[in-house]
């Protein structure tokens, strides 16, 4: 109601709404935050002025009479507050609210509770997070406050729900618990942990406000992790490269084997043209030096790589490249490309437009060039371990250096322990050869052997001028070298079981 | 089965208990009591789910929006026995909290046997088996006078009732069986927490 003074008359507007007894209003909800008091909220109409007044009245069972609300100020506005000594459990309330205005009463719907029915306790407070870190696994403890005054002498059982999750991911729930733990926390992440509570079997509070903690990083975590992930896809790389050769390795077949031979490429053993290895087998090896000493000197031609790897490829008595059985058999295509799997029949695969840098760090990268006591400048031929001409030692090839204008490459050797093998290669008849190879015309350095081609039981057998300079040790003084060597393949897929067996230099007859 | 029943358990672990201190009555550890009040307040929180789990059930069919204005509840058949309603009363008795419970669940007995079919009914004849030795124990301790002795014989006193009116269908009675297996649960709880404090207080 409200006036309005217009033209000397005192107008009295009416508002509709007031003019009337207030609207019904309506008890919301009562909650009981420790099954010893509780309080109740309504909700007034919305039409209601500022002059009604609300009443909450009462019933009780076992009680006689109407009772009105003790206490209507300690929970707020529209709210009633029951103390303990106005609470009774496993009693029912019959709830009613009135409101009041100058027009009449309105009376709610009567709202029934018992009070063991409505505990809803409020959210654990002092939520505590503490990070410990024991030998560099983090843990992150869990404290609050808990329920104290009801809980010692049985009259309530707090029970309590966590949850707790990392940055942008899904809750982890933990139930009935009084403190929590969270072991092997993830370093550098940061925590996000809530608790509620529940009294008896009543209903489950709000959830605690937020609390944070960030768990610092790990750093030799890291570092090993990465070490380890990463050793683990080479170890994988390893396998798998080793499982793809493994079709080639006819004659070896053992996993150590494969696994040296992969990473340790094998030097295609020193072929000379014009050597009959039958004969040296046979013990002829006068013959056999014979055919050497009208090679030695076989030119280098100009020829393209691609043609000397057809002429390499040719196998006994013809011209024809290997066919694809020979290829097992035998091995392998030449092929400048070393990451390639080479294709025999296909020539065109085969170019000679990479340079020898190019050869070097595919070369290094096929080769272990790792070991510390790698041997620079090799200056001899390794040694066989015993005394038999026939016998053939393995060279590990290592840091392989390419020669400039040449188009092969020096292999530099080192004294390791040598593991016997043979090379079955198929041999190369000089007499079926028509061309010849050119010889660099260049300065070798005097400590080099450069092999052509892994060709069968071959020997390598030093220029006849140094026969009488070595025994049976190790070609270590540096003297002119002709080397009546071929081609080397450079390449560790080129070759079979391609260790290159280099003879004990010796006096060869 | 017959084993299984934790209440059968508790009780031939007592008798045997029973037994054996009455050969050495000295020394018999008071952890048994407390083994016994957890064995016997879960049987009466399983007890009191059954029983929220049938009336919710009735409630779920009838649905009933009992409208009491300005009624007061019908009475239950227990409410002639007094039981405190809240915690200062509850704490205050011990000896009597004993009693009422066992009055509680004496009185139960006869209108929830009726119903065979029903699991609860064993249920509150075993809980009332069950909390009658635990008294018996308290009485040995000393914990206890001999105030209560009249209840533990098997066939203690029902309600006079002829049991005609006993419908199970009742909305009041599932109602008041709540009410009441609550209090049974409750009080136990705090019977326990007044004579072995020390164990989960």
């Amino acid at each position: 109601m409200w006036f309005m003074k217009k033209k000397g008359l005192w107008l009295i507007v009416l508002n509709v709404n007031n003019n009337s007894p207030p609207g019904k209003p309506v008890l919301k909800q009562c909650h009981s935050p420790d099954k010893e008091i509780f309080t109740c909220w309504w909700e007034p109409n919305a039409h209601d002025g500022e002059d009604t007044t609300y009443r909450l009245l009462y019933e009780k069972e076992l009680t006689i009479g109407i009772l009105e609300c003790p206490d209507y100020h300690t929970a707020g506005k529209n709210s009633c507050f029951f103390d303990k000594n106005h609470t009774s459990i496993w009693v029912d309330y019959f709830l009613t609210v009135v409101a009041i205005n100058a027009f009449g009463n309105t009376t709610s719907d009567v709202y029934k509770i018992d009070v063991v029915d409505i505990v809803k306790p409020n959210p654990p407070e002092n939520v505590t997070l503490w990070l410990e870190l024991c030998e560099d696994i983090p843990t992150i403890h869990v404290t609050w406050n808990s329920f104290n005054i009801g809980t010692k002498c049985g009259w309530i059982t707090p029970k309590y729900q966590l949850r707790f999750k990392k940055v942008d991911s899904k809750w982890n729930y933990v139930g009935e618990q009084t403190q929590f733990s969270i072991y092997s926390a993830s370093p550098g992440k940061l925590y996000i942990v809530q608790v509620q509570c529940a009294l008896d079997n009543g209903a489950w509070s709000e959830w605690s406000n937020t609390t944070f903690i960030q768990v610092p990083r790990s750093e030799s975590k890291q570092h090993i992790w990465i070490l380890v992930s990463f050793s683990a896809i080479l170890l994988f790389a390893a396998v798998c490269i080793m499982f793809i050769k493994k079709k080639r390795y006819t004659n070896k077949c053992c996993l150590f084997h494969s696994i040296q031979q992969w990473l340790l490429p094998p030097v295609p053993g020193p072929r000379i043209k014009g050597i009959d290895v039958q004969l040296l087998k046979n013990g002829r090896s006068h013959e056999a030096t014979r055919a050497l000493l009208i090679n030695h000197g076989f030119p280098w031609n100009g020829m393209p790589w691609k043609n000397q790897a057809e002429e390499y490829l040719l196998v006994r008595d013809d011209n024809k490249l290997l066919n694809e059985d020979q290829k097992h058999t035998h091995g392998k295509m030449i092929s400048n490309n070393c990451h390639s799997k080479p294709n025999i029949n296909n020539q065109l695969n085969v170019h000679n437009s990479m340079n020898f840098k190019e050869e070097k760090t595919i070369l290094d990268d096929l080769v272990d060039t790792s070991q510390s006591e790698l041997v620079n400048e090799l200056n001899y031929v390794n040694t066989m371990k015993t005394d038999t001409a026939f016998s053939i030692d393995t060279i590990y090839v290592r840091n392989v250096k390419p020669v400039e204008n040449s188009r092969y490459v020096d292999i530099q050797r080192q004294d390791v322990d040598m593991e016997y093998s043979t090379v079955r290669e198929p041999m190369l008849f000089p007499e079926k050869q028509n061309k010849v190879i050119n010889r660099q015309q260049e300065r070798l350095p005097y400590d080099y052997t450069r092999v052509k081609e892994v060709n069968g039981d071959m020997l390598l057998l030093q220029d006849p001028s140094f026969r009488n300079n070595t025994q049976n040790t190790d070609y270590i003084n540096p003297t002119p070298l002709h080397p009546v060597t071929e081609k080397v393949h450079e390449c560790a897929e080129s070759l079979n079981d391609g260790y290159v067996d280099n003879p004990h230099t010796h006096n060869v007859k | 089965a017959f084993y299984s029943n934790p209440a059968v358990v508790c009780l031939a672990v007592t008798a045997l208990w029973i037994l054996l201190c009455s050969l050495a009555p000295q020394g018999c550890p008071v952890l048994s009591l407390a083994n016994l009040f957890d064995r016997v307040i879960q049987h009466s929180a399983r007890m009191h789910g059954l029983s929220s789990d049938l009336r919710q059930d009735f409630v779920s069919v009838w649905a009933p929006s009992r409208n009491h204005i300005g009624r007061v509840s019908r009475y239950c058949h227990t409410s002639s026995i007094l039981t405190p309603n809240d915690k200062e009363n509850a704490q205050r008795m011990t000896e009597e909290l004993t009693e009422v419970i066992l009055k509680l669940l004496v009185a139960w007995r006869e209108p929830l046997w009726a119903d065979k079919a029903l699991q609860v009914g064993r249920m509150v004849h075993e809980l009332r088996t069950g909390v009658q030795r635990v008294a018996q124990k308290m009485q040995m301790l000393g914990m206890m006078g001999n105030a209560v002795s009249g209840l533990w014989s098997p066939d203690a006193q029902a309600p006079p009732d002829d049991g005609s009116h006993w419908n199970f269908g009742n909305y009041d009675l599932l109602r008041c069986f709540r009410r009441d297996s609550n209090k049974v649960q409750n009080y136990l709880k705090i019977l326990k927490c007044r004579t072995v404090p020390e164990y989960g207080c």
